[in-house]
């Protein structure tokens, strides 16, 4: 008889003793779990550490802004404009030649952050000051979708938990009566669609809630118009009999059902919740002016800025903002003046408004694209057209509130083609934005497909030189 | 558009007669959650599982023919979902819904639908307020109830009978009479309770609206989609379509549906 340890029997003797930990510590959650049915899994819990943040505005710009014509100034790129490119890497094929920015740049306030000279609200030095421009993040995939996926779920296949789903599935929300994640949009989607904000694996309760950006802002939140408030409370009370007689009927407790039963109660608050806090006439017009609700070309972002402190004041978690038309591969000088002009008024505006109200230090506001923008581009249709391609090896974000430092940090290279200083991946910068809420992505798991799942999927390092 | 739009990715996306042509993706979860006594929630909207299915499509609205209906929106500018004309081409079972990997449905997800990117050892069963939302006020479980409240009422003539035969077809079982008692007054007030009101008749757009931030200009722009499906629109029976007493008896069976008997089976 062999009595040898095989390998195959080392591994699985292994793996039973991993999977019995497993399960023991899911006895645990298990006898730990909530004895009182109102102990919701969006209740407020306490943090892991001394958070820097409580809650989360990101403002993310679809399609890829170039760092070289918003925050990360390239004289050496201008001085090559349209002089031929050998540089690799990008989608583009055949002849290409360097696109020196059209903007010209600034150095601003005490941290002297660059901008480029059409952001005239943002670089007023009370907001400018606020700012910390991160320029060593990288991406990994150059395709909309995917790397949307990954800045969004921390992977580029989609179907992961959004970061608005782990912060709230960490901390919960301190508000029962209103979603604790909330994602406004334009009219269209952006690329990848609601997979940007999904719970994944998660319990639903962490799925990001879109309020649509026409109509009832949250998809049959009101009953239908025949239908009085007082139709509803009675077919509540009636549903909450019959429930209950059910309940009686098994003879012993069951929170699953109960938690179900809650529910009713908790949707019929948030409907008078909801439209209180969507709703901007109680904010007087000098604010909503402020925040460029009175410009078209400013109206929709301004609109959403402003319903995105409204939230956050009022308990929401976590706050995501989808604005497009940044993948400018041609004419990128008018793309990313009109594109600057609609956000800059608006997040400056949120970024003083914050400020002013003492909510900055809480808050920590996020603005990012999926990628950065190549220093080059190929001919088009014949002509050296002066726009860029997809880049995922150099990026800008700002970051401010909410425990960061100010200032410039990290840098790309000459051209801009590539990060140089202070480079770390997505991962890393999902890792201290977590941290920066009192989060450990370590200690953040959810088990699911045999594993304990993290946003950072595998691990990875905090980035210090953000951290104030 | 199509052209515009389409540099990095490949133009199969933007073929818009065929949408889906990537990554198919049969989903198929009702064994997939087999854990506890009340373990089985019932998606309705997914109708994953047989059982549930068949009482939330009642029957004599249901074409047992499966209905395979990718929806898939790739980019911004995919065309609209449009319905199918007909009831009976509409209403027709949902067990084997396509789903296209990597695109999530926030619809099926609120109601714990397992990713399609991985296998799923164990299924999420739980209940959130959004649900609620949809069990509630939305137009499918609204227009589900008048078809039922019309079948109970083409089947039987009373009141008490018609109270029985709907917990039989949606519970299994028969109501207590206290049970029966309750909800008749419940009947009887909700049809008072219509009778004074008046739904507006329900009007579907043969076009709409869309937007997009263009690139080349970095400015919004809108153009006018059509959508042809609409011009002979054949609706499921709204609540004008149907006296106060049907809508009275659908607000009883929009109760049953929503039950916690109904959503677990024991």
């Amino acid at each position: 008889m062999n009595s040898q340890l095989t390998r195959r029997h080392a591994l699985y003797s292994l793996g039973a003793s991993l999977g019995s930990v497993a399960f023991s510590s899911l006895l645990q959650a298990e006898t730990k779990a909530p004895s009182k049915s109102d102990e919701s899994p969006l209740s407020s819990k306490p943090p892991m550490s001394k958070p820097r943040a409580k809650n989360v505005i990101m403002l993310f710009m679809e399609g890829g802004p170039g760092h070289m014509d918003t925050f990360d100034p390239k004289p050496e790129l201008s001085r090559m404009h349209k002089k031929e490119s050998k540089l690799t890497g990008g989608l583009e094929k055949g002849f290409k030649f360097f696109v020196g920015s059209p903007f010209k740049f600034n150095k601003l306030g005490e941290t002297g952050i660059e901008m480029c000279d059409q952001w005239k609200y943002l670089s007023d030095p009370f907001v400018a000051n606020e700012l910390c421009n991160y320029r060593g993040c990288q991406a990994e995939s150059l395709n909309h979708p995917e790397a949307l996926f990954q800045m969004n779920t921390g992977s580029r296949l989609g179907g992961d938990p959004a970061v608005g789903a782990w912060a709230t599935y960490g901390l919960g929300t301190e508000n029962q009566n209103l979603p604790g994640y909330v994602v406004m949009t334009e009219l269209a989607l952006p690329q990848g669609g609601p997979t940007n904000w999904s719970n994944g694996f998660l319990p639903p309760h962490f799925q990001g809630t879109r309020l649509r950006p026409q109509g009832s802002p949250i998809l049959d939140l009101q009953s239908p118009a025949f239908k009085s408030r007082e139709h509803q409370r009675r077919a509540l009370d009636e549903l909450s009999l019959l429930n209950s007689n059910h309940l009686d009927s098994l003879g012993m407790p069951d929170l699953k059902l109960q938690a179900r039963m809650e529910s009713y109660e908790l949707a019929f608050r948030m409907q008078t919740e909801v439209p209180g806090v969507l709703n901007l006439s109680q904010e007087t017009t000098q604010t909503t002016e402020m925040y460029g609700l009175d410009d078209p070309e400013t109206e929709t972002f301004g609109r959403q800025c402003l319903m995105a402190r409204r939230l956050v004041e009022n308990g929401v978690r976590f706050v995501q903002i989808f604005s497009g038309g940044w993948d400018s591969h041609d004419y990128l000088e008018r793309g990313h003046t009109a594109r600057i002009k609609s956000v800059d008024k608006p997040m400056a505006t949120l970024i003083r408004d914050l400020k002013q109200r003492g909510m900055l230090e809480d808050t920590l506001v996020i603005w990012t694209g999926e990628f950065g923008r190549t220093p080059d581009n190929n001919k088009r249709g014949g002509v050296y057209s002066l726009g860029r391609g997809h880049n995922n090896h150099a990026m800008t974000m700002l970051l401010a509130g909410g425990g960061v430092k100010p200032g410039i940090v990290g840098g790309t290279d000459e051209l801009g083609a590539s990060a140089v200083e202070c480079v770390h991946p997505i991962r890393d910068l999902h890792i201290t934005l977590l941290h920066l809420l009192g989060l450990d992505d370590n200690k953040l798991t959810y088990f699911h497909a045999g594993r304990f799942k993290q946003l950072s999927q595998f691990g990875g390092e905090l980035i210090p030189e953000i951290i104030a | 558009m199509a052209v515009v739009y389409n540099r990095e990715q490949s133009s199969l996306l933007f073929i818009p007669e065929m949408p889906v042509t990537f990554s198919l993706e049969v989903v198929n979860a009702h064994i997939r959650n087999r854990h506890g006594p009340y373990s089985e929630f019932r998606t309705v909207c997914s109708a994953l599982d047989r059982e549930s299915e068949s009482a939330v499509w009642v029957k004599p609205e249901i074409n047992m023919e499966i209905a395979l209906q990718p929806r898939m929106i790739q980019f911004s500018l995919a065309p609209a979902y449009q319905p199918s004309a007909t009831r009976d081409e509409r209403n027709r079972r949902t067990i084997y819904a396509y789903h296209v990997r990597g695109q999530s449905d926030p619809f099926t997800e609120l109601f714990n639908q397992p990713n399609p990117n991985e296998s799923c050892e164990l299924r999420e069963t739980a209940a959130v307020t959004p649900q609620v939302f949809s069990l509630l006020n939305s137009d499918l479980i609204n227009d589900r109830s008048i078809a039922l409240a019309l079948r109970l009422q083409e089947e039987q003539k009373t009141l008490d009978k018609q109270i029985e035969r709907a917990f039989r077809l949606v519970l299994g079982r028969t109501p207590s009479a206290p049970e029966r008692d309750r909800l008749k007054k419940y009947i009887l007030d909700m049809q008072a309770y219509h009778h004074q009101t008046e739904p507006d008749p329900v009007s579907y757009p043969t076009q709409i609206t869309r937007s997009l931030v263009e690139e080349f200009t970095g400015q919004p722009f809108k153009y006018q989609e059509i959508l042809p499906v609409f011009e002979q629109y054949e609706p499921d029976k709204k609540p004008a379509d149907v006296t106060a007493e049907t809508r009275a008896l659908a607000d009883f069976c929009l109760l049953l549906f929503n039950t916690n008997e109904f959503m677990y089976i024991k």
